[in-house]
């Protein structure tokens, strides 16, 4: 059997030290300068600049520092940066807001090593991955890698379109996003004609009915009534005619292009929906 | 901005209070609209929809009850939730962020119109104010 022959690993003085050394790779990432740092970011917030900051080792034994920026798109569609960091280990990174002020779940990151600037470059590692806010960073070593569906999800309050007079109002998950639904409220005002308005809550596919539920009580003509649902809502503690309430499924989980919507029995060309909030926990879905 | 979609004639803001962008979606077409347009001979619905809403037209109704002849019909009609005509859909295509221009990071170019990424710009949308309810254009 043959052995390939031995290879003598490198030794070189190193600033900062008074003897030669004896290196055995201080990072499982080695650049050449054929391979580059990526960036890939999907975002929900407007105005937000990140930078990204770190430390190599270079294939000559400085210690040399890189810091570049990277702009998030914020339609949570992909957005993706690559730079030459020279050659060498990469000994520490950190990402964080330079600009605007994320919440969590807002700016997911992802930073990868490729072979390549361009399009066509080949991503082949990822060191790390997590949420950036503007006080909390992503960082490598040390950082738990995460995955955009992880953690707690960001609180949000949707101000849903006002329909025309006479048409019931509908809010869809925004493509790259996972909603989960918590409660909403909307003011539907009943025309002086037709019959009783009954309210009902429908949740769908984009085509088919997945969960529906009628409000807890009808609305009569010429009245202005609140309609709230939420999740844990039980009946009314007191009746009133113009203060609606009714339940919504626990954990109600929906994916892009789902959506929620009311259908109003009787509703009358004169009729008028608004004020329509939904209260909901957002992801990134990273799909 | 506030915007009023030229399909459904609903109004919304661009921007929600924290920053994110609201995606606008026509709603389906109410009831009322789906009998106009039936009484109209341009309806929507197909056969097997035209003859469950004809059945329950038929049903008898209580009208001490706040029942109306239409009611159950109107219920369905509500619950088909069918699209508006030339609905304006402001959420991103995926196929259309593959096929759009891109620079050499494999980014969509900064100059493509947005609204050539939506799922269905529809009619398309002016900018207004909205003053105690009432929508005017800008000027």
């Amino acid at each position: 059997m043959s052995y390939p022959p031995a290879v003598d690993a490198p030794r070189a003085p190193i600033d900062g030290f008074d003897r030669e050394s004896f290196l055995q790779g201080p990072s499982p990432f080695v650049f050449t300068l054929e391979d580059a740092l990526e960036v890939d970011t999907l975002c929900s917030a407007a105005g937000v600049t990140l930078t990204i900051a770190g430390v190599m080792l270079t294939s000559d034994f400085q210690i040399k520092a890189f810091n570049f920026q990277h702009t998030p798109n914020s339609n949570r569609t992909l957005a993706t940066s690559r730079f030459h960091i020279g050659s060498g280990w990469l000994l520490r990174v950190r990402v964080t807001a330079s600009a605007g002020t994320p919440t969590f779940s807002r700016v997911f990151v992802w930073l990868r090593t490729c072979r390549g600037l361009t399009s066509a470059a080949l991503t082949n590692s990822t060191i790390t991955s997590g949420y950036v806010t503007a006080n909390t960073d992503v960082y490598w070593p040390g950082n738990v890698a995460q995955q955009p569906l992880d953690g707690e999800g960001f609180l949000s309050s949707v101000q849903v379109s006002n329909p025309a007079a006479g048409a019931d109002w509908v809010a869809t998950v925004p493509t790259g996003a996972r909603w989960k639904l918590t409660a909403l409220f909307a003011t539907l005002a009943a025309a002086n004609a037709g019959g009783v308005r009954s309210v009902r809550l429908l949740v769908d596919d984009g085509a088919n009915v997945l969960f529906e539920v009628p409000a807890s009580a009808t609305q009569a003509i010429n009245t202005t009534a609140s309609y709230s649902y939420g999740q844990g809502a039980g009946g009314p503690i007191t009746a009133d005619a113009v203060v609606i309430e009714a339940p919504l499924a626990n954990d109600l989980y929906l994916l892009a292009g789902w959506r929620v919507r009311t259908a109003t029995g009787a509703i009358n060309a004169a009729d008028q929906w608004s004020a329509i909030s939904l209260d909901v926990t957002e992801w990134i879905s990273g799909d | 901005m506030t915007l009023q979609c030229q399909a459904c004639k609903g109004t919304y803001t661009d921007t929600l209070p924290d920053g994110t962008l609201y995606f606008h979606v026509c709603p389906p077409l109410a009831a009322w609209e789906v009998r106009k347009a039936i009484a109209a001979n341009a309806s929507p619905l197909t056969a097997a929809q035209t003859a469950q809403l004809t059945a329950l037209d038929a049903q008898p109704f209580n009208a001490a009850n706040g029942e109306t002849a239409t009611g159950r019909g109107d219920n369905y009609l509500a619950g088909l939730g069918l699209p508006r005509p030339n609905a304006r859909n402001e959420n991103i295509d995926p196929a259309k962020i593959e096929s759009a221009p891109k620079d050499a990071q494999g980014n969509v170019k900064q100059t493509v119109d947005p609204s050539t990424l939506m799922i269905s710009a529809g009619a398309g949308v002016a900018p207004v104010v909205v003053t105690d309810g009432v929508v005017q254009p800008t000027s």
